[in-house]
């Protein structure tokens, strides 16, 4: 397939950059939700649907797998609790030995408060930046922005896109497909404005 | 979404939510047999074990309602939040609820020998010894009996106002009710809370009158709400598993449940550590002197299978979102916390009589056949009265085809 690609740039002006998607509007959930089981019948994977509000069963619809954030937070909750009782029993037991309160140097009982409190603290962390890393955020601008009607995702648009799928793209045969599938306002959406 | 809506409107009309007279009747029969041979057991046993028959009645009654009162808490913070997955399994819950103004009742046979029970009721202890002496003026047994009245009044109250609206929404569905059972909730449950916690301190507490803990009765309200939600997931399968309402409670119900449970289980784990750190830390005999008791022979290993078994390892099943869904696993978690709540409690009730160890009498389990029956055969009476589902609450369709985000 790839060798019989049209070649994007000859049928789109060269100044807009290579494409990243075509995209398209929806008016309602019932529409978006119908379009996407069309398009992945005909065999295209890469989507992403904008919504104004969570829209049940789209990651089903989208094909969308579990996230693997759980696993992160999960090992950034396992590195709280090793690091929290490594400090308190290397600095209590080992390092600089005080008796407070007649307890023992080390102790489960008074170490779980500062345990627990590691491990959320660390399964924040796992959480955040495994959720902005998994997103590829940080990032300052996304292709997805020039696509002229994307401000309705804000209000009443439900825009689906069919992003590029390494050199496999035809814009031409998907915007046909989208529009027949009843999405509004088709447009193929480059990487520069 | 649209599509649900009508499948599920052409699934369920009529009176399809209600049981049939033949499961009813199958059940009633199973309970009622097992609360006679109960009933017959504990009655010989008062004649054959004063002493021991008055200890077993109070273990197994708490247990009994810790259920009861875990019902109205569930029903009351579904009002106050206005929770819509929860509107399918509200019927079951109240009618667990209601059994309240009964379960007050059953408290009258403890009433003929509190002696064998607190020490505090017997005043030559009390003049001689200046602690219970000064406790007096809370520990004496016309104020307790008045406490206990007082709280099933109110409790009773609570749950009958809240089953009125609901069972009459059934009807008119008529909006106002849900407005009026929040309103009553949101107050409630600062009344359940306060008096519960009183009422743990009052039967519970009070049997070490030596021994405090601001904690306790925040700890047998996270045992209940705890044991409740076991219980009802374990009503909800064994409705499942004999076809009532197994496509009303859906897997995402149970989801939701799983959640309830594990929330709970940790907050009791939360109440109980804090307890037990607190006292560690402070290192006072007369705060040490519960956990060294449960620390001590037999009592050793009940105290590490709470460890273990009422938290660590429904901790560690039900962290995932796969066992919450799996009703397999899910099951035999809820199960494993109702049989967990009665170590708790078994464990603080007979932990402060058996101080050298754990001492099993067949009292213990006669009393539990004679009021676990008794209790469920007045749930299951009410429940076949009517709607087993709350028909008239206008989030019910919603409920039925709630989803997981």
């Amino acid at each position: 397939m790839a060798t019989s690609t049209t070649n994007p740039q000859e049928s789109f002006p060269a100044e807009h950059g290579r494409p990243y998607a075509v995209a398209t509007t929806f008016q309602t959930t019932h529409e978006l939700l119908s379009a996407i089981r069309g398009i992945r019948k005909k065999g295209y994977r890469k989507l992403d649907a904008y919504t104004p509000f969570p829209v049940h069963g789209i990651d089903e619809a989208l094909g969308e797998r579990r996230s693997k954030l759980g696993f992160v937070i999960a090992g950034g909750a396992l590195a709280g609790i090793l690091t929290a009782l490594l400090l308190q029993w290397w600095t209590s037991a080992v390092d600089y030995r005080l008796i407070v309160g007649g307890k023992p140097y080390f102790a489960i009982e008074y170490a779980v408060p500062i345990t627990f409190e590691l491990m959320v603290l660390f399964a924040s962390f796992a959480a955040v930046f495994g959720m902005l890393a998994f997103n590829g955020l940080p990032r300052f601008n996304h292709p997805i922005f020039n696509y002229e009607n994307y401000a309705r995702v804000t209000d009443d648009g439900f825009v689906l896109v069919v992003e590029r799928d390494g050199n496999h793209f035809e814009p031409v045969a998907i915007v046909e497909l989208l529009n027949e599938l009843g999405g509004k306002n088709t447009e193929v959406v480059h990487e520069d404005a | 979404m649209a599509e649900n809506a009508s499948h599920s409107a052409q699934v369920y009309t009529g009176d399809a939510f209600r049981l049939s007279e033949a499961a009813y009747n199958k059940v009633r029969v199973i309970l009622m047999g097992l609360a006679a041979v109960g009933w017959l057991l504990l009655i010989a046993g008062y004649f054959a074990d004063h002493e021991r028959f008055f200890r077993s009645y109070l273990l197994n009654y708490v247990y009994c309602v810790t259920f009861v009162v875990g019902a109205l808490f569930f029903v009351m913070v579904e009002h106050a939040s206005g929770a819509t997955w929860s509107v399918v399994l509200r019927r079951i819950s109240e009618c667990i609820m209601m059994v309240i103004p009964i379960a007050a009742l059953f408290f009258v046979p403890l009433l003929f020998d509190l002696h064998a029970l607190y020490e505090w009721t017997h005043e030559a202890v009390v003049v001689k010894d200046p602690y219970l002496f000064e406790k007096a003026a809370y520990l004496n047994v016309p104020f307790f009996i008045a406490r206990t009245v007082i709280y099933f009044a109110i409790w009773s109250f609570l749950a009958y106002k809240l089953w009125g609206w609901s069972t009459a929404q059934d009807t008119d569905r008529d909006f106002t009710y849900t407005a009026k059972s929040r309103r009553l909730s949101a107050f409630g449950l600062l009344l359940l809370t306060f008096t519960f916690s009183l009422a743990a301190v009052d039967w519970v507490m009070s049997l070490m009158p030596h021994w405090f803990s601001t904690m306790f009765g925040l700890y047998m309200y996270a045992g209940s709400a705890t044991g409740f939600t076991g219980l009802l997931i374990l009503i909800a399968l064994a409705f499942r598993s004999n076809g009532i309402l197994d496509r009303a409670i859906t897997e995402e119900h149970y989801h939701d449940l799983g959640k309830w449970l594990y929330a709970f289980n940790i907050f009791w784990a939360y109440c109980a550590f804090s307890q037990y750190m607190l006292i560690w830390y402070g290192n006072l005999t007369e705060e040490t002197i519960f956990f060294q008791h449960r620390f001590q022979g037999s009592w050793e290993y009940v105290s590490k299978a709470l460890i273990f078994g009422h938290f660590l390892i429904p901790f560690a099943l039900l962290v995932t979102l796969w066992a919450k869904r799996n009703l397999a696993v899910l099951g035999s978690m809820a199960a494993l916390l109702v049989v967990m709540h009665y170590v708790d409690v078994y464990w603080l009730i007979m932990g402060s009589f058996y101080l050298d160890g754990v001492q099993f009498h067949w009292l213990d389990a006669a009393g539990l056949l004679a009021l676990a029956p008794t209790f469920g055969l007045f749930f299951w009476m009410r429940l076949a009265k009517q709607h087993i589902v709350p028909v008239g609450d206008l989030r019910f369709e919603r409920s039925l085809n709630f989803h997981q985000v």
